[in-house]
Formats: structure tokens, sequence, C-alpha cells
């Protein structure tokens, strides 16, 4: 028996039969992979249309909050409006009935911007001294 | 005209092109099959070959585009196997070990009823990663760093194991080569 060398235990089980699947082997695999791709496309699909409801579900649960939460606010500020609409009424009615008391609101007026002019001034200096 | 690359078609077959895909199989279905009869035996390589294909596909992003594919369809077959194996020791309680140390199957032994027969045998009687080993390295034509990537073992036991596999199947051969053979 002579030696076999690492070529010639190549060629001995290269020689070997080699078993191969059936005729139908890539036939039936071509068919599966088609309808894994099918399958593929259908879950993508889902994926996107449940995407889009759960995003229109979203927006619409938060319009809905919005606007719930804005109605009171909108008729709380017509509230505020309205009762400075009285309050401003009431002012003129009572300053027609004594325009004296017009003259003293308007020399107090004048008196407390003058003391705030003043306010500011000394701690606009101050501040300039202290720099 | 040039082969087209085993990436190129992966690349192609990963757009949903069928014909790229069915090219792979025809190009590696017989060497993935061997593999899954080796594991296996008849019964279940044919299924477990198509498992492995279609695994393949699904951890595609797994494949290095410019690494050759067959050692990375190895690896997944393998692996399926090793699975299908699990399962039968879980619903028959089969021996793991004991399965993946049977030969090449009885359908494989009767079709080798010839000169060849002697090898075949000699193949037979040694240990499953030795066998393993020796097929992938001097049939499928696999480097020792692919055989080791596709057993997942070091690639120092893949040097031992091929060389303790050639010296017996080099006895074996002469063995039975200088045995008269019996006509029955």
């Amino acid at each position: 028996m002579t030696e076999l060398d690492e070529s010639g235990l190549t060629e001995l089980l290269r020689a070997l039969p080699r078993p191969e699947p059936s005729a139908a082997f890539a036939a039936r695999l071509r068919q599966q992979f088609a309808m894994m791709q099918r399958r593929q496309r259908r879950q993508a699909l889902a994926t996107l249309l449940f995407g889009l409801t759960t995003s229109v579900l979203v927006v619409a649960t938060l319009l809905v909050a919005v606007v719930a939460n804005v109605s009171p606010l909108v008729q709380s500020a017509a509230e505020l409006l309205a009762g400075l609409a009285v309050a401003g009424q009431a002012a003129v009615t009572v300053l027609a009935s004594a325009p004296v008391l017009g003259v003293l609101l308007a020399a107090a007026t004048s008196t407390a911007a003058l003391a705030c002019l003043y306010t500011l001034r000394r701690t606009a200096l101050a501040y300039a001294e202290v720099k | 005209m040039d082969k087209e690359t085993d990436g190129s078609l992966m690349r192609r077959a990963a757009a949903g092109d069928t014909e790229a895909f069915g090219e792979i199989v025809m190009r590696y279905q017989g060497p993935v099959f061997r593999l899954c009869l080796r594991h296996l035996g008849a019964a279940d390589a044919e299924d477990a070959a198509q498992e492995a294909f279609l695994r393949g596909f699904v951890h595609r992003e797994g494949f290095d585009h410019e690494r050759p594919l067959l050692p990375w369809l190895f690896t997944i077959a393998r692996r399926t196997c090793i699975d299908r194996l699990r399962k039968r020791r879980e619903v028959f309680g089969e021996d793991l070990e004991r399965v993946r140390d049977e030969g090449p199957g009885p359908q494989v032994v009767s079709e080798t009823r010839d000169a060849m027969a002697g090898v075949q045998a000699a193949l037979s009687e040694l240990p499953a990663g030795q066998r393993e080993v020796l097929l992938l390295y001097h049939v499928e034509g696999l480097a020792y760093r692919q055989i080791a990537e596709v057993m997942e073992i070091p690639i120092g036991t893949v040097m031992t194991w091929l060389h303790r596999g050639r010296t017996r199947l080099r006895e074996l051969v002469g063995v039975k080569a200088s045995t008269p053979e019996r006509v029955t």
C-alpha cells in the first residue's frame, strides 16, 4: 500500500460520491423565499398602517385636550374684560359727577410719576458710583 | 462571462431578487445539503438545508460581502442542525452525541457499494469532528480558519483533528485495502 500524501487524500475523498438534494429542492426553496418576501412586505405595510393610525390617534387626542383646555381660558378672559369694562364705566360715572376728583387723581398720578423718576435717577447714580 | 460574486448576489437577493437567491441556492445547495446529511441523516437533511438558506437570508446583515459565502452558510447550516438535534432530543429523548456521531447515513452508504465503499467505511469509523474537518478541508476546500469558524473551535484544534483524521484514515484505508474483499 503506497503512503497517501495530502493531494492523494484529497483526490481519494473527492472521488467519494457526493449526494445531491432532490431536483425539487431549489424550486421549493425559491417558492419559500418568495413567500417570505411577501410576508415581510405585508408585515412592513402592517407596521406602517399601525404607525399611521397611532399617529392620527395621538394627534386627535392632543387636539381634543388643547381645545378642551382653551375653551375655559377664553371664557375667563371674556369675563375679565367684562369686569374691566364695568369698572371703567363706574369710574367714568364717578368722575363725571365730581370733576374735582379728576383733578385730584391727575395730581396724584403726576406726583407718583415724579417720585418714580426721582427714585430711578438716584438708583442709577448709586450704581454708577459703585462701578 | 465572469461569474457574479457572492456579495453581489446577496445584495440583489436582499433587494428581493428571487433569481439572485435562486443562483445562490444552485451554487451551494450540494455542499450545504451534504453537511446537513452528515449531521442529521437523510430524513431531515433537505429540510435543514432549506432552513439554513432561509436563515442565511434573514440574517444577511451578518454576512461580510468581501468574504466567501460558503463558510458563512456552513456555519448557519451547522447551527441549524444542532438546533434540530436538540429538538429531537427534547421530543424523542435521543442522545445528541450519539446522533452527531452517526455516519453519513444508510442511504449514503448504500449508494457507495462500489470501489469507494472501503474509503467510505473508513471515514465513518472516524470520530465525527475529525471526519467533518477532513471533509471540509479536502472536499469542500475550506481553509483552516474558515473551518474553525464553521465548527466554532480553535484553529489549533482544527489542525490537530486534521492531522489525527488523516493518520487514522490512512491506517484504515491501508487495512481495508490489504483485506481481500468478500464476494457475497
